[in-house]
């Protein structure tokens, strides 16, 4: 600023000093013989002419330099600089996703801080400073505090995150911290793009909201997902523009980690285009799309869906043979089949497993794992008691299925299957009668603890049933009941959501691995996950419990799920870069603005320039 | 007024007596005199026999060679000619300065020139010449001639023409043709083509002999601070800041000016001589026109 621009117009005297160039010198006439080699050597210089033309002239710069450091230092330059002469400051800083951007240099959250910091520095005796992160959970970096340094500390311990504003609850926690008598004012360093531009409640003091940024150039993904359908995996991906230019690029559809796809987009300023894909292999489960141009988001570049989970179940067949169950269970493709005779079979060689099946063989201790039974032996195998056969019959099916159970018998129909001759059982509580033959219970399911149990108490050979079309699709009922693995609540949720598991029984924990490759156990009673603050595509899988205690993979019982920011994006603030809310005179902090004279400057400078005009000339003048 | 005398005194004179005009080729002249020609003539120089014809001068017959061979040749003798020499005499505006003027020198140059010549039995034409030849005096011979031409001279030096124009020596032919000796006197300060006028003398069968005159300030000039030179002849105007820099880029100027001159002549088997307009005729002057064989 100048504190008296008037002497600005002492700047015309430029115009006679160039005028003294332009002019040309008179000279005295000197008649000579000859000018013929004069003029060889003088080829340069114009006579006939009043004017010359200007030329580049080092002594003219340095005059005209010189005067205007002389006008300047009349003008009597000073620049001002603010500061706060009383007040409490509350500082809240925008954590949310449209502070990575980065059309301001280095981003827009790195200029928030160093505002944050200089407000720090310039914050009054007396008065005490807290700066609060403004998230989606608003935290309190520091409260009441007059130490600057402490004060930068927790500004630079300040995130970035892919969450949302949460101003109202900001706004609250900055109310609570107002001082009871002492004048406060809040300052709000948020995106231009976050939509802040009033107070969600009333507050008894000024709010300043400094806008921070630009127009933004963002093409980002605003929806992804994808489902099962007949015909395979379909998806369908929205990309919107959120610039104020149209924007073009690519965008790639990766489906299972490899590049499946790859889509132009050309889109106009604030619209949006929709991308559809169908027919994609049914074994499509982890599926991502993203732009492939930088711009200044890129938190909104990439996009994840996640389609079913792996059931492949391994299964321990322990026969002597049988070419039926054998064959019905290698149809099933969630079935990885490994078959032992009885006696090769020792206690523990369940844990390794998902499913056990003891066809005609009862083993010497109750399994760990989830076991069907087949026409077992007289015997006791834990709290089952196996006698001696009782006669058979067509085999009816209980009219009173429910629960879990009830779905081992689903798609099937046991009317035309016969049993020649069963044995009786002693039944427990937990187990279930599913159907009988001659008044017997033939088949039961039920859950012990955590492991579950099913019993075909006839031998099958003894039986029509293998020829039938329901045992095969009995067989396939019973693999996801006895080893259901684990279940999402939901496949596909919003960063910060949360994600129910349904482990299967016999789960110790839960094992997810994060986008960037951290894991997290989730343990009994398998609360809900909300880790889920990173985008991308988690995987999650239970760990079963052997009987050693020591934890074991649950086969291939596993799955992921997809975690996306899709924000709603309000449309950018046009005002101006801050807003003034509130009475300052209700206790805000008042600011001055002193003038600091920098009038030493240009004297010197223009001192400067003078030396080195008489020096330059000097020189000249010793060289003639 | 130049006196048509220029000062030389009797004892000057007769030392310049015992010089002569040394021609580097055998000259032709108009009528018999001392310079050996390239024509047979009669004195008494043997140049060569050729076979009698009729009319021949019987006086001339090799009696002793018709004697042994029975056959009649002619003895043939080198003639012996007349020089004619012609002094071309730059007085135009630029020749006026100095001091004394370069015009009086170059005057009296020419006047000891043209003495010395009609002194030794040559014939002196005097052409003056600025932007045209102005003035032409025809040959002239004998000793009784020397007022003639030193007026004549004279006359030049007290008349400058507006101009130098080399180009006019072109038109010399139509005064004179034939073989002879010219001596071209000035300062050389011009924009028009010298080379192309020296060489059409030389053309026009003429022995050149330059001579440049030059005044002291030209040489080495003195003045210093902001001027504004005004060409003597055309007028023009030219601004200078005579500064050291300046100066010797002047004396370059000079230097490359004459050895172009000098290279001009040696090329055409021309002499060239350079003299100050202060400078002392009856000394330094006659030993240099002898020393680049003008004078022997």
């Amino acid at each position: 600023m100048l504190l008296a621009p008037l002497a600005l117009l002492l700047l015309v005297l430029a115009v006679p000093i160039v005028l003294l160039y332009v002019l040309k010198l008179r000279r005295q006439e000197y008649r000579v013989p000859s000018t013929f080699l004069w003029r060889q050597v003088m080829d340069d210089i114009q006579a006939n002419a009043p004017w010359q033309r200007l030329r580049f002239n080092i002594l003219l710069l340095l005059q005209l330099l010189a005067l205007a450091a002389i006008v300047l230092s009349l003008a009597q330059p000073a620049y001002s600089r603010s500061h706060v002469i009383a007040g409490d400051l509350i500082v809240i800083v925008d954590e949310s996703y449209g502070m990575q951007a980065h059309d301001v240099k280095p981003s827009r959250f790195a200029v928030a801080r160093a505002r944050a910091r200089a407000m720090a520095s310039e914050l009054a005796g007396g008065h005490v400073m807290s700066v609060i992160g403004m998230g989606a959970q608003p935290s309190l970096a520091i409260a009441d505090s007059t130490d600057s340094g402490a004060i930068g500390g927790a500004i630079g311990r300040l995130r970035v995150g892919v969450d949302e504003p949460n101003f109202s609850e900001a706004l609250t926690l900055a109310a609570s911290l107002t001082r009871p008598g002492e004048s406060t004012r809040v300052v709000v360093l948020t995106s231009r793009d976050s939509g802040i531009s009033t107070l969600p409640l009333p507050v008894s003091f000024p709010v300043d909201i400094v806008r921070v940024g630009r127009a933004l150039r963002d093409l980002g993904i605003t929806a992804f997902s994808a489902s099962q359908r007949a015909s395979g995996i379909a998806a369908v991906a929205r990309v919107s523009n959120f610039g104020g230019r149209p924007a073009r690029s690519d965008l790639e559809l990766v489906v299972n980690g490899r590049l499946s796809d790859v889509r132009p987009l050309r889109i106009p300023a604030h619209r949006q285009q929709n991308l559809f894909w169908s027919g994609l292999p049914a074994d499509s489960q982890r599926l991502q799309v993203k732009i492939t141009t930088k711009d200044d988001m890129n938190v909104d570049k990439s996009a994840w869906a996640a389609v079913g989970g792996s059931a492949t179940r391994r299964v321990l067949l322990v026969s002597r043979g049988d070419y039926f169950l054998e064959a019905a269970l290698t149809d099933d493709p969630e079935v990885r089949l490994s078959a032992v005779p009885p006696a090769a079979y020792q206690p523990g060689m369940e844990a390794s497993y998902d499913v056990v099946i003891f066809d005609g063989f009862l083993p010497p201790a109750f399994p760990a794992t989830s076991s069907l039974l087949i026409g077992p032996p007289k015997g006791r195998l834990g709290p089952l008691h196996f006698g001696g056969t009782v006669s058979g019959g067509a085999v009816i099916a209980s009219a009173a299925n429910s629960g879990p159970a009830a779905s081992i018998l689903k798609y099937v129909d046991l009317g035309d299957v016969h049993v020649a001759q069963s044995r009786a059982v002693g039944f427990p509580g937990w187990l279930q009668a599913l159907a009988t033959a001659g008044g017997s219970p033939v088949l039961a399911a039920g859950e012990r603890n955590t492991t579950r149990i099913a019993l075909v108490d006839f031998n099958l050979q003894r039986s029509d049933w293998p020829l039938r079309i329901s045992f095969p699709v009995v067989l396939q009922n019973l693999m996801p009941y006895l080893a259901p693995g684990l279940t999402l609540g939901q496949s596909n949720v919003s960063t910060g959501g949360t994600v129910t598991f349904f482990p299967p029984p016999g789960t110790r924990e839960i094992e997810v691995t994060r986008p960037d490759g951290a894991t997290t156990r989730v343990g009994p009673p398998f609360p809900p996950f909300t880790t889920t603050a990173r985008p991308g595509l988690y995987g999650a899988r239970a760990v079963k419990q052997t009987l050693k205690g020591q934890p074991s993979a649950a086969g291939g019982l596993s799955t992921s799920f997809a975690v996306n920011f899709f924000p709603a994006r309000p449309a950018p603030a046009a005002g101006p870069s801050t807003l003034h809310i509130g009475h300052a005179g209700a206790g805000g902090t008042l600011t001055a603005s002193i003038p600091i004279s920098v009038v030493w400057v240009f004297l010197l400078l223009a001192l400067l320039f003078l030396a080195a005009e008489w020096w330059i000339a000097f020189r000249g003048m010793r060289r003639s | 007024m130049t006196d048509a005398t220029f000062g030389f005194d009797s004892a000057f004179l007769r030392r310049v007596e015992r010089l002569s005009l040394l021609n580097r080729q055998a000259v032709r002249g108009p009528a018999a005199g001392p310079r050996s020609s390239s024509r047979h003539g009669a004195s008494v120089e043997f140049a060569d026999f050729r076979n009698y014809v009729t009319g021949d001068d019987f006086r001339r017959v090799d009696w002793k060679a018709f004697a042994r061979l029975d056959r009649l040749f002619l003895r043939l003798y080198r003639a012996e000619d007349l020089a004619q020499i012609t002094i071309f005499l730059d007085h135009s505006g630029s020749m006026q300065f100095g001091e004394p003027t370069k015009a009086l020198t170059a005057g009296r140059l020419a006047a000891i020139l043209a003495y010395i010549a009609l002194h030794n039995y040559d014939t002196v034409a005097v052409a003056g010449w600025g932007d045209q030849i102005d003035r032409f005096l025809p040959a002239q011979s004998g000793n009784a001639s020397i007022p003639v031409v030193w007026r004549t001279i004279a006359d030049l030096v007290d008349t400058p023409a507006p101009a130098t124009d080399f180009a006019c020596l072109r038109r010399y032919g139509a005064y004179r043709r034939g073989p002879g000796i010219a001596i071209v006197i000035s300062d050389f300060m011009t924009d028009s083509d010298w080379r192309s006028g020296l060489r059409s003398l030389r053309a026009a069968g003429q022995e050149v002999t330059a001579i440049q005159v030059l005044s002291p300030e030209e040489i080495d000039p003195t003045m210093r601070g902001d001027w504004k030179l005004v060409d003597a002849e055309s007028g023009r105007e030219t601004e200078v800041t005579l500064s050291p820099h300046l100066l010797r880029s002047y004396k370059d100027a000079l230097e490359r000016h004459t050895s172009a001159l000098v290279d001009f002549c040696r090329k055409e088997g021309s002499a060239f001589l350079q003299i100050r307009s202060d400078v002392d005729l009856a000394g330094t002057v006659l030993s240099d026109l002898q020393a680049v064989g003008v004078l022997g």
